[in-house]
């Protein structure tokens, strides 16, 4: 089909290059520039995104100084088409809009979540450097420090040192703060979780430690800061926590996720 | 479908905003070889026969740092120049598990066991199922295999003055080649991007609605069809799918190489961006082909006696 007004719509078709880039761009750059990407994104991939967005602008607005519209002798697109082809473009645009403030649901959470530990070549992804200097510093740290005064762990390291043998004899019975997204799950126990992006949010999984104790917290999905006992069942690298005392941090450290 | 909107939505922008960086310089690579490079000369440089052409393009592969993304745009473009089909598809289908970049991670994923083990299982089976697809594919014919747009070959520097789209006025008086690789990539990346949102759409929301299955993993036999399962719905890129696979635990080490295997080369949304190449017909030839060659292969390295490749398989019992 082809429509009554070529001129109009070859020139609506020009324009949804530019427009579409500078949307795509303005999204691209808002996320990066508000440390929202962090939650979507594996921040090796940031660099990418930054300088992509920077490039969609740039076309938007050099476009029109760069380029004429075709020819009005050009074959004239059916306005069905054009309309589709726009609303498929746009479409990124109006899924941003949509996205609530705290992009990661305790739904999306829950669907993510396995209860078996992570393989440490998984955990390289996040834990740079080399295997056996994260290995020395866990060591040195559960061997310096009293059991009964708490040392800080990632939920990461946990995942790591709970999957050596060594390192869980080490640390069972030790007292540790560790921070993560609290998860309801019965009266007597929760879940502490964090959701690991290796690529993007389409490929995110979370991981859990079972923690022994109640909160009188109402929101899934609450950054917790919790101290507890770490234990060890004699037959299983799955570590547990007894909560000792458990507070919401005002800031929210740096995760490399 | 509207309680898992949000879900959908989130998988969905960060699917686009994962892809299109790397879909762009896809584009804008094909866009500097189709206008600098004299492409026609090293096309009829290539050897015709389909195993040798084929053999070109992995190696291809082997060298360039490229991801599925980047890898469509530029194949698009070049059998559009007349590039023999069974390189492109070769390049196309291997190129994504076998750059150094998808090795490097699969190097560090695996450092924990045994690494090199590890590249070489990764590269003979993504090597074998690419010249499996590359090969079944040429013999089925260009016209069989290709959409006609791009089967309708282009000289070597098409004017702007041609495009429907845009029309050249500042850039084309004063850097003419220049011009038609800006309108080459900007054509090309729009045409690939409508393909990608769309696939990226229908990923999502197949893997919100399939999500029960992201997590499913089995014992025996039963690990491998999940895990490709499991690739096919969560629509990893391949240079970090390595980390993903080994997310996995409790699974085969046969389960945890098909995900690799058939990641690179077949999920919902490179089915999806497969419609910007080839025909309905040969996408569908293709992803039996892959479903079969990646389970046989799988299948095939089960079997192996586990004593000879304890080293490489991961026991959460040590």
């Amino acid at each position: 089909m082809t429509s009554p007004h070529p001129n109009y719509l070859l020139r609506l078709r020009y324009f949804l290059i530019p427009l579409c880039f500078g949307a795509w761009g303005c999204v691209l750059l808002r996320l990066y520039l508000s440390g929202q990407l962090a939650q979507i994104q594996n921040p090796t991939y940031h660099p990418f995104t930054f300088g992509f967005a920077l490039i969609l602008i740039f076309i938007a607005i050099s476009f029109p100084l760069l380029f004429d519209p075709p020819e009005t002798t050009s074959a004239s697109p059916s306005l069905a088409a054009l309309g589709g082809r726009a609303l498929l473009l746009l479409l990124p645009f109006f899924a941003y809009l949509h996205l609530p403030d705290d992009f990661i649901s305790t739904n999306f959470l829950r669907q993510r979540t396995s209860s078996a530990l992570l393989s440490p070549g998984a955990l390289k992804r996040f834990l740079p450097g080399k295997p056996g200097e994260l290995y020395r510093l866990l060591k040195e740290q559960a061997e310096t420090t009293p059991k009964d005064q708490p040392v800080s762990l990632d939920l990461l390291e946990l995942i790591y040192l709970s999957q050596d043998k060594q390192l869980r004899e080490l640390y069972d019975g030790h007292q540790v703060v560790i921070f993560g997204q609290w998860l309801s799950e019965n009266p007597t126990q929760f879940k502490l979780a964090r959701l690991l992006i290796f690529c993007c949010a389409a490929d995110g999984r979370t991981v859990t430690l079972n923690v022994h104790g109640q909160t009188d917290l109402k929101d899934d999905g609450s950054w917790l800061e919790v101290i507890g006992t770490l234990r060890y069942d004699a037959d299983t690298n799955i570590p547990k926590l007894e909560l000792i005392n458990y507070t919401k941090p005002e800031h929210l450290p740096d995760f490399n996720m | 479908m509207l309680p898992h909107l949000p879900e959908i939505t989130l998988i969905f922008t960060s699917l686009f905003i994962q892809g299109l960086p790397f879909l762009f310089l896809g584009a804008l690579i094909s866009g500097l070889v189709s206008s600098f490079l004299p492409i026609e000369k090293l096309i009829a440089w290539m050897p015709r026969h389909p195993l040798k052409s084929a053999c070109l393009g992995l190696c291809a592969g082997l060298v360039f740092p490229s991801c599925e993304c980047i890898g469509l745009p530029l194949v698009r473009r070049l059998t559009r120049k007349g590039l023999p089909l069974s390189a492109g598809l070769a390049y196309l289908f291997a190129g994504p598990a076998i750059n150094p970049i998808a090795l490097s991670s699969t190097w560090l994923a695996f450092s924990f066991e045994d690494p090199i083990t590890a590249i070489c299982l990764r590269l003979i089976g993504a090597i074998l199922i690419a010249l499996i697809l590359a090969l079944s594919l040429h013999r089925m014919g260009r016209t069989w295999v290709l959409r006609p747009e791009v089967l309708a070959t282009t000289p070597t520097n098409e004017h702007l003055t041609q495009s429907p789209v845009i029309a050249a006025s500042w850039l084309q008086a004063r850097f003419p080649r220049l011009a038609n690789a800006v309108q080459i990539t900007l054509v090309d990346f729009l045409n690939v991007s409508l393909f990608y949102i769309f696939g990226a759409l229908i990923a999502a929301t197949v893997q919100t609605m399939g999500s029960t299955f992201l997590n499913q993993t089995g014992t025996g036999l039963l690990g491998i069809p999940l895990m490709m399962l499991a690739a096919i719905l969560s629509s990893v890129c391949s240079s970090a799918d390595a980390f993903v696979a080994k997310s996995y635990v409790n699974v085969s080490l046969a389960a945890t190489f098909a995900f690799l295997w058939i990641g690179p080369v077949l999920d919902l949304k490179l089915i999806v961006i497969y419609h910007s190449f080839f025909q309905r017909r040969a996408i569908v030839l293709l992803t039996i082909l892959t479903l079969v060659s990646v389970f046989l292969l799988a299948l095939a390295l089960s079997v192996i006696p586990a004593d000879y490749l304890n080293a490489i398989y991961w026991s959460t019992q040590r």
